[in-house]
């Protein structure tokens, strides 16, 4: 057993089955400088997400939210003039983004809150660079920095050997997968090239995208310089300035006020150490897929082959990968021939990332995504699934969403 | 130059990487070993590990190839080839590739342990090919 899945915790399969739903989206532009503060961001997002959800926001009465937003409970609740019943925090980053909308069910369902507003707002591009490994190392001044704890990437055992942001370690997964699934890199970076150009794509149908006006093709996708090999350039996600937010509330009051309401039907959280580590097993491996059938299992005993469209967490184009195997919508170590042969557009064995993501749409720590899939189910996305009633929100089996309308 | 903070618990493997020995921390009642250091172990919950020096070889898990870096005070190591080493005992191991140019490092390469002085408190254990 791993370090990793030895302190593995889990929270669902649940038995949501329906009993909260969301009913209200919102978002600021994303761009790549706001000249903006992250609070401003934030109330822009969720006064949005109250629009959309016809309530006014003083309707909220429970915040739950990422631990890593700098903007706190007390400045939404004061800025908006809220009166809060319930507020809560998860944490590690993005990983934990379909905990924070589960543990905004799981609060509606317990009768702390009715109405939940969850929101992540950043300055990605022009404040602290999740990719620059600028929130972690202390300056001491004469070029010296300080690394502390045990975190990779940029923790005390992994700085001083630079390995320093999290696409630095997906490299290391990229790599161990090719070896995995005996394929050489030019295969597994055709695979890559095949995620980043079929979200680009999608981008380009979607007016919110920060690169929606730019086409990627195989040539522009095989000249972006490499950061971390094997992945380049275009392997990586976003940074961006923006916000996102959305609104749960009791399946009831749903229906009362929403022609659409997207029911949150089952949500998972664990905790792999981090995620985003090196120490565990692969994000395909043996015990996230387990977690993910029994999730599905779960909702009413479906399988990955009920989900109508998926949104998989895309810090990078190797995460998609390893996900698709890790939900089970392909066996282990064949995802890289079914993203070479059907791509991840609508011929793909699901239709993934369908903003553009993370990787073309914005990098609002996996919100975006959330909303993305509420627009699927309510058919209102820039390219429609045709039929979607069934949406998967995947954070690389450290957290799962199953939404359904 | 980035350097790690030194803690109680992480003391005696910094002071052990000063002294040339790899040390890992064994489990009194699982008798597993881990790596980094953590004060209860990962794999049965028990208290108060104790330290052994690990055997100092292992095999090319993955890496990766950094040619840009991510901060600033990772810019003078450039190009720098971060592996992860499976331990003959098991843990996989955070560290640099040294003695080997980036095009000639594979993965389930054998290697072994050595030593890079970075500060007068500071040792990192370092692996390179075996043999």
């Amino acid at each position: 057993m791993t370090t990793a899945a030895a302190v593995a915790q889990t929270v669902g399969p649940s038995g949501f089955a329906r009993r909260a739903a969301i009913v209200g989206v919102g978002q600021t532009a994303y761009l790549r400088r706001s000249d903006r503060d992250e609070w401003d961001l934030a109330l822009e997002a969720v006064r949005n997400a109250a629009d959309d959800a016809g309530i006014r926001p003083s309707e909220i009465d429970g915040i739950v939210r990422y631990s890593q937003d700098r903007i706190h409970e007390a400045q939404l609740a004061g800025a908006l003039g809220l009166s809060l019943r319930y507020h809560g925090q998860v944490g590690f980053g993005g990983q934990s983004v379909c905990a924070v909308v589960g543990q905004a069910a799981a609060a509606i369902h317990a009768g702390l809150a009715r109405v939940v507003v969850c929101y992540r707002a950043l300055n990605g591009r022009t404040g602290a660079r999740y990719g620059r490994a600028e929130r972690s190392l202390e300056d001491e001044g004469n070029g010296t920095y300080r690394a502390f704890g045990d975190r990779v990437p940029s923790g005390a055992f992994s700085a001083p050997y630079g390995l320093l942001a999290p696409g630095q370690v997906m490299a290391l997964w990229a790599r161990r997968y090719a070896h995995e699934a005996g394929i050489g890199i030019d295969v597994l970076s055709a695979a890559l090239a095949r995620i980043a150009i079929d979200q680009r794509a999608w981008a380009s149908r979607n007016p919110a995208a920060v690169m929606g006006g730019r086409p990627l093709d195989l040539a522009a996708y095989q000249a972006g310089r490499v950061l971390a090999e094997p992945l380049r350039l275009h392997d990586f996600c976003l940074e961006t300035d923006g916000a996102a937010a959305i609104v749960v509330c009791d399946a009831e009051r749903a229906r009362a006020i929403s022609r659409q309401p997207v029911y949150v039907v089952g949500a998972t959280q664990a905790l792999y150490a981090e995620a985003m580590e090196v120490y565990g097993e692969l994000i395909n491996g043996p015990d996230h897929r387990a977690r993910a059938r029994a999730l599905f299992a779960g909702c009413g005993g479906m399988t990955a082959a009920d989900v109508d469209v998926a949104m998989l967490y895309d810090a990078t184009t190797i995460m998609v990968l390893l996900q698709l195997e890790g939900y089970g919508f392909v066996p282990p170590g064949r995802a890289w021939e079914t993203v070479i042969e059907r791509g991840i557009g609508a011929e793909g064995v699901v239709p993934v990332n369908t903003s553009g993501g993370q990787l073309s749409e914005a990098y609002v720590h996996g919100m975006n995504l959330v909303i993305e899939a509420v627009r699927q189910l309510r058919g209102t996305a820039s390219s429609p699934v045709p039929g979607a009633a069934t949406a998967l929100v995947g954070a690389a089996g450290a957290s799962s969403l199953v939404l359904a309308r | 130059m980035i350097l790690p903070e030194i803690t109680p618990l992480t003391r005696p493997y910094w002071e052990g990487a000063r002294a040339r020995r790899l040390l890992l921390q064994s489990c009194r009642r699982c008798e597993r070993v881990w790596h980094p250091p953590s004060p209860g172990c990962p794999h049965c919950g028990a208290p108060d590990p104790e330290w052994v020096d690990a055997g100092g070889t292992g095999r090319v898990h993955s890496f990766v190839v950094i040619r840009e870096a991510a901060h600033p005070a990772a810019q003078g190591r450039l190009p720098v080839v971060v592996a992860l080493v499976r331990l003959a005992e098991g843990p996989l191991f955070v560290c640099n590739l040294q003695g080997c140019a980036p095009e000639d490092v594979r993965v389930e390469m054998p290697v072994r342990v050595d030593f890079e002085s970075i500060t007068d408190e500071i040792v990192l254990p370092q692996f390179r090919p075996a043999g």
